[in-house]
């Protein structure tokens, strides 16, 4: 069943590329040339939209969804916050936060670990870019 | 000629730039080790170095640098399938695997001893027929480049796996759609960009290759708990046996010489050679996982130096690294071309010989390092995993210093892994997304040169040799099925 979704999402992929293709503003010059920029896109979208198409005869693999998908999406949650975090706390911060919930979501309790790792990484990392080789972070 | 030798290796064996040489060496390792940051970032970084020395130092430096950046991103990729730059992503293929084998230590060392090979090769061949080599390398113009894009294409599906051949053909397709979105070079519109600024200037290849590699493999990792080998290596694991030396020098032997030639192509460079150089090794090699790791390593370095040959010859930079190396060498007044070998030999010489000594000095001070590189993938999955997704996001930040990008990033790891479960092999993905714009541009530029007639491509022996070479591949797997 997700092995189909993930065909039809393909094709759909395709024939969305092709429609936003055919909205490229192009000058009346270009539009004469042999290759112009919408027509590799063309080529690209009907090829995606066949190759789908001609795997639906193919037997899916068989996929066991393990029981770890909840702690994944937390881990992908933790990303989320780091993201929006990024403007506010700071790149090494807001690191270090991400490491540390992160630790603690994939099971690690130690508190020698859990903040000698997030609070050792974003301080090397600091003394290494932006003290060493003197980057300015734009945030 | 020998005249000139000497002068070079008199002017890159005086203590001091042998002091620059090992300098260089060491930051370009350590620069080239962060993801996201690769040999022009490196380059970029120590230019204020440079400007404080005498040119001959200053350009020694560089090569220094440039070759440790490229031992480095090979690191990352190994260690935690994290290739920071283009030209090391054909090396976390085979590298990645043997690491997380427990052959950790063997796999660096391998890649050191093969980037030392080829890097040395490439120092010889430029040493000899730089000249040479460079006439060779005008005659390849845009029809060539876009027809040696295409078989490159071709032979990525057509020698996938039975069975993957589709797969392969959907992932490349997606690659060289991603590859379209941004401000499109020849028309100058913007396509696909939603009216996103970020997406402007295109999707970065740091940002794809993290999110399909590093963070896609973290949470594949997390979601197996799959067990972990232990990585025991001492110095002596480094060395290779004599049966291992015997397989892997020829290997390297091809792999630099088509790596080198490849790089001296303006505009082609050490990513094209090492995915060359590694579909060559799964077509005709045994099949070892230390081939497959020897082959692209190899032709980077020789790549690398191979690009140097029409900077120096021409003053033409062949690859992006050069053009920033060209710019040193503009700063200092000095004007590479034809003119740089008779009015300065000690500098064009001095470079040469330099990086010879500089891959000789990058292999003494690697090598050392490896056991406690390797102990890096020993740390327990709750606190490896944790780092690999922030090494990851930190690579793509300071690369692109856009929030926005690591929004796509977390969206494309998920999705990547989705396919990869499903059986879609990822690398066509980011072969033809590095390809996509170079073919359009080259495919383009040689229409435009020919007034639109297709047929100019078939006028071209070069282009029209490659296109036919293309499509006899084509035909291997219609031949191994009647055959089999």
């Amino acid at each position: 069943m997700i092995y189909r979704s993930i065909l039809v999402s393909l094709f759909a992929i395709g024939a969305g590329y092709i429609l936003l293709t055919s909205q490229i503003m192009l000058d009346p010059w270009s539009e004469m040339d042999t290759i112009n920029s919408r027509t590799l896109p063309y080529l690209y979208g009907s090829g995606l939209m066949l190759c789908a198409f001609s795997l639906i005869w193919q037997k899916p693999k068989e996929v066991a969804f393990s029981q770890r998908l909840l702690p994944l999406m937390l881990v992908c949650l933790v990303i989320v916050a780091f993201i929006i975090l990024l403007p506010y706390l700071g790149l090494w911060w807001s690191l270090s936060v991400l490491l540390l919930l992160n630790m603690l979501v994939m099971g690690e309790r130690r508190l020698h670990i859990l903040f000698g790792a997030s609070m050792s990484v974003p301080l090397v990392g600091w003394a290494l870019v932006e003290r060493l080789l003197e980057m300015v972070i734009p945030l | 000629m020998l005249d000139g030798i000497m002068t070079g290796i008199a002017t890159a064996l005086t203590l001091s730039n042998l002091s620059w040489v090992v300098f260089g060496c060491i930051a370009g390792t350590l620069i080239g080790m962060i993801p996201g940051l690769g040999p022009i970032s490196a380059i970029a970084l120590m230019i204020p170095i440079s400007y404080s020395l005498d040119p001959a130092g200053g350009l020694i430096m560089m090569a220094g640098v440039y070759y440790g950046a490229v031992f480095g991103g090979s690191t990352s990729a190994i260690l935690i399938n994290a290739p920071g730059v283009a030209s090391t992503v054909a090396t976390s293929f085979a590298g990645y695997p043997l690491a997380r084998s427990g052959k950790a230590g063997k796999a660096l060392a391998i890649a050191a001893y093969a980037s030392f090979f080829g890097g040395t090769f490439g120092a010889i061949m430029l040493l000899f027929f730089a000249s040479t080599l460079a006439l060779f390398a005008l005659q390849i113009q845009s029809p060539e480049y876009a027809a040696l894009i295409l078989f490159a294409m071709t032979s990525i599906v057509v020698f996938a796996q039975p069975g993957k051949r589709v797969p392969s053909a959907v992932t490349l397709l997606l690659g060289l759609m991603l590859g379209t979105v941004g401000t499109d070079q020849l028309g100058g519109v913007q396509r696909f960009t939603f009216n996103q600024i970020d997406l402007a200037d295109g999707i970065h290849f740091v940002l794809l290759v993290m999110s399909t590699f590093a963070l896609a493999e973290a949470f594949r990792l997390f979601m197996t708990q799959s067990p972990q080998t232990e990585q025991k290596v001492s110095l002596s694991d480094l060395k290779l046996a004599k049966s291992e030396v015997r397989k892997l020098t020829p290997v390297a032997g091809r792999s630099a010489l088509l790596g080198f030639f490849v790089g001296v192509m303006p505009g082609a460079g050490a990513t094209l050679a090492s995915f060359f150089a590694y579909d060559l090794e799964k077509q005709i090699g045994d099949g070892s996982l230390e081939a497959q790791l020897t082959a692209p390593e190899a032709a980077n370095n020789a790549a690398s130096t191979g690009s140097f040959v029409p900077l120096l010859s021409l003053g033409i930079p062949g690859s992006g690294t050069s053009a920033v190396l060209l710019g040193v060498m503009l700063a200092y007044g000095l004007q590479p071309g034809p003119t740089l070998i008779v009015e300065q030999p000690e500098i064009f010489w001095g470079v040469i010989i330099s990086m010879y000594v500089g891959n000789l000095m990058l292999l003494l001070l690697n090598l050392p390092l490896i056991p406690y590189l390797a102990r890096l993938i020993n740390l327990p999955s709750k606190v490896l995993l944790p780092l690999v997704i922030g090494f990851s996001l930190i690579g793509v930040f300071l690369t692109t210093f856009s929030v926005f990008d690591l929004g796509l990033m977390l969206g494309f790891a998920l999705a990547a892994g989705v396919l990869r479960a499903y059986g879609f092999p990822l690398a066509p993905m980011l072969l033809g997304f590095i390809m996509s714009g170079l073919f359009e541009e080259n495919l383009r530029r040689a229409l435009l040169l020919s007034s639109g007639e297709l047929s100019y491509l078939a006028d071209r022996p070069i282009t029209f040799l490659i296109l036919v070479a293309s499509l006899l591949i084509c035909c291997i797997p219609l031949w191994n099925r009647r055959f089999a």
